[in-house]
């Protein structure tokens, strides 16, 4: 099996190129959806706040509110890979030829674009919280902050925790569009390989090979995640199709 | 007596529907004070109102003497000393039933946590739901997440607390547990301020009743007065059709 | 039961997709002499180059693109295209490591294709003003075509094992040591041998691309580039971007010039000032034999 050699060949010679490449790629994603929901937190907490009394405190919040919106649309309108050409060029022009080092324009590039996905993710974490819950803390005397901090985001965290893992999956995958700045991740590296080599399959095999390793490997320490967080009280279990004796189970929990 | 809570000339209105009109009484210490009507007539507003989960439209709030509106109270002081149990409890789902009620008390009044376990076991313990203190909400039936909503806002130490339907969200068989709490609170001198339609309730525990309508209060006197001498016709209707079933 | 019909079913359409793709119709190119020849076939060339703009001048074919130079040779030895358009340089290249390939030069005039120097040579480009246009114009002039031809021939047979040490010397260097004049930053592919390429040594002097660890650039420009840059009294760094990126990156300054086997053509003078050509080339066509 001639293709089956030259791709143990790629993995045996280029593996410092690959794995630094598999390196970034995880570097970026990891960080990138840590940033972005970060952002996405903010976001979505500043815009379900409630109106403040004070006329300039309110005007404010609505030019905040609108300035997200902004750039959510067009964060979430856009391809990531139009938008690192954008940022990255468009800087260099601004600047008078200073460029962005790569790694972190990757990073930022990636964060934002994650933001503006979790912004919507984290709204509607906020608002799926029943409305009882924050008239519970601020029945006791919380501000909104501490009712948002103490009772609201972590119910919001362990409902869209999910939608986080299912974000940093897609990073990982997506990152790959970094190559055209000449973000040194794993596709660009594949790149490097079959320029040298001239075996383009073989070389995108050992990637795909990669990718899905990376990518499975991670869905399930975080789907093992979710269940720890979730704990003995999952009721989301009722009924589903992972434990067919989900009523008895709950019914020996209580 | 010495008055705590006093609502003078309380409006309420939504967009263009005036929900409350002219809502005026006074709360003494240690009055137990039951709030019946039938749906709609704006009696969980009121009591909303009370504690500012609804801003009133028209009308003052004056406790312990103060407006509420003025500088002098903070709204978050305020809300700490006016204590509100929940038709739908609103326990917070992300704590068990200690954390529950130690949370508030070192979020707003700062206490140590020492302190505040000692007061929330306290109260578990007296509505009989210590041995629940690491169940989560979700483990506990309507009943018992109401008692530990009830002692979740008794750790707070407030001087009157709000009732808004407490045992309508209930099955049959739970409400008695509740009711008991309640009575014992009433009969330990707790302010309380109790919308219902548990009649039973408002006739034997309550010291004085109010019945409201339209936005309205009709009457305001002894529970004595309420259910054996009715003066409207509109609560005699209303008294009847509860009091025949 | 119920499972196997929907797995047999797939299979079937699967089996369906896949014979309805077969294979495409290819053209016989194995007596073709001249590229009159060519009729008929699939020729590409890399987006964004004069090498795609020739493929008009060929009678009957069919033009494809790719964006990435590596990917021609691929696609021609998958079979999806007859062959590509390149420059005399890389065919020998291209054909000396598979002798499965051969091509058809692109002779200007003498096979009825026309082309003018411009674009069949390669440049520098700079900034548009920018005063460097004159100063390496004489750098260049101090270049033999000899010499030119040597280090083509020299580059040839490097890129067909660029990482191992030869025992040759490079014939164009400079006698100047002096780096003292500041950094001189040019841009390149790095995927165009023998112009440009890649590799994971640092043997027979490549120069480290700037921002990635562990990959070298060598090829022709870049020996020019070390040549340039000594005679200047300047350190060189190699940038590495996408062919398309190429003259944003001298456009905004994040490199002082493109050295990247770029033709001057007119479309491109408009955007950048080019030097007078450092080579000149041929265009041929690469197919199979």
């Amino acid at each position: 099996m001639e293709f089956i050699r030259e791709v143990l060949g790629i993995i045996s010679q280029y593996y410092s190129y690959l794995l630094s490449g598999v390196g970034y790629t995880m570097l970026i994603a990891l960080i990138g959806t840590a940033a972005g929901f970060l952002i996405g937190l903010l976001t979505g907490v500043i815009r379900t706040a409630p109106k403040s009394k004070n006329a300039v405190l309110c005007a404010l919040h609505k030019i905040v509110n609108a300035i997200i919106a902004v750039y959510i649309e067009v964060f979430r309108g856009t391809p990531m890979m139009v938008q690192a050409m954008v940022i990255y060029w468009g800087y260099a022009f601004l600047n008078d030829g200073a460029t962005l080092p790569l790694i972190p324009a990757g990073l930022f590039i990636v964060s934002i674009n994650t933001g503006a996905y979790m912004a919507e993710i984290v709204r509607g974490g906020i608002i799926s919280v029943d409305r009882g819950q924050l008239e519970g803390a601020y029945s006791v005397g919380m501000t909104h902050a501490q009712a948002m901090v103490k009772v609201v985001i972590p119910q919001v965290l362990q409902n869209i925790l999910p939608s986080i893992s299912n974000e940093f999956v897609i990073n990982i995958k997506d990152t790959s569009v970094l190559n055209v700045i000449g973000v040194t991740e794993l596709y660009y590296m594949a790149g490097v390989i079959k320029r040298i080599n001239l075996q383009t399959f073989q070389v995108y095999t050992v990637i795909c090979i990669l990718y899905f390793i990376l990518t499975f490997t991670v869905t399930r320490l975080l789907r093992l995640a979710e269940k720890k967080l979730a704990g003995s009280d999952n009721y989301t279990i009722c009924g589903s199709g992972s434990d067919s004796q989900a009523e008895i189970h709950i019914r020996e929990a209580q | 007596m010495e008055e705590i809570l006093r609502l003078e000339h309380l409006e309420k209105t939504f967009g263009t529907h005036q929900v409350l009109r002219d809502i005026s009484f006074s709360v003494n210490k240690g009055d137990v004070i039951s709030i019946i009507g039938s749906s709609g007539s704006g009696k969980s507003t009121m009591l909303r109102c009370v504690n500012l989960l609804e801003e009133p439209t028209g009308g003052k709030i004056i406790f312990e003497g103060k407006d509420i509106a003025g500088k002098e109270l903070n709204l978050s002081q305020y809300r700490a000393r006016v204590g509100m149990v929940f038709q739908q409890f609103n326990l917070f789902n992300n704590m068990n039933a200690l954390e529950n009620c130690v949370c508030p008390q070192l979020t707003v009044l700062h206490r140590k946590r020492e302190e505040a376990e000692k007061i929330a076991r306290d109260y578990l313990e007296r509505v009989g739901m210590s041995a629940y203190c690491n169940a989560r909400p979700a483990q506990l039936s309507g009943g018992q997440k109401q008692r530990v909503a009830i002692a979740r806002t008794l750790s707070m130490n407030p001087d009157i607390i709000l009732f808004d339907e407490p045992t309508s969200a209930l099955d049959p068989e739970m409400v008695g547990e509740v009711l008991d709490v309640m009575k014992r609170l009433a009969g330990e001198g707790f302010t309380m301020l109790v919308v219902t339609h548990e009649m039973a309730f408002a006739r034997d525990v309550s010291s004085r009743v109010i019945f409201m309508d339209g936005g309205v209060i009709l009457e305001d006197a002894a529970p004595e007065e309420i259910f054996n001498n009715p003066k409207q016709a509109r609560t005699r209707e209303f008294l009847s059709r509860y009091l025949s079933r | 039961m119920r499972r196997i019909v929907s797995i047999v079913l797939a299979a079937a359409i699967l089996c369906l997709a896949l014979t309805a793709c077969g294979s495409r119709q290819k053209t016989d190119l194995s007596k073709a002499t001249t590229i009159a020849d060519l009729k008929g076939a699939v020729i590409a060339g890399q987006a964004g180059t004069f090498h795609l703009d020739v493929i008009d001048q060929i009678e009957g074919v069919e033009k494809k693109s790719y964006p990435d130079f590596t990917d021609l040779l691929n696609a021609l030895k998958s079979g999806a295209i007859d062959g590509y358009v390149a420059e005399e340089p890389t065919a020998l290249e291209v054909c000396g490591k598979d002798d499965t390939l051969t091509y058809l030069p692109f002779v200007n005039n003498d096979t009825g294709f026309t082309a003018t120097d411009a674009e069949t040579g390669i440049a520098v480009a700079f900034q548009t003003g920018s005063s460097m246009v004159a100063t390496v114009n004489d750098i260049l002039a101090t270049i033999p075509t000899e010499t030119r031809q040597e280090l083509m021939a020299q580059m040839v047979s490097l890129s067909a094992d660029p990482d191992t040490q030869s025992s040759d010397a490079i014939v164009l260097q400079s006698s100047n040591t002096d780096t003292s004049n500041g950094v001189f930053r040019i841009a390149m592919e790095c995927a165009y041998a023998p112009f440009n390429w890649t590799q994971t040594t640092d043997a027979n002097g490549a120069v480290p691309i700037s921002g990635k660890d562990n990959l070298y650039a060598s090829g022709y420009d870049v020996r020019v580039a070390k040549y340039i840059a000594a005679e200047l009294g300047m350190s060189l760094e190699v940038y590495s971007y996408e062919w398309d990126s190429l003259i944003a990156a001298v456009q905004s300054g994040a490199v002082d010039a493109i050295i990247a086997g770029m033709s001057p053509t007119a479309e491109r003078e408009e955007q950048v000032d080019f030097t007078d050509c450092y080579y000149n080339s041929n265009l041929v066509v690469i197919i199979k034999k």
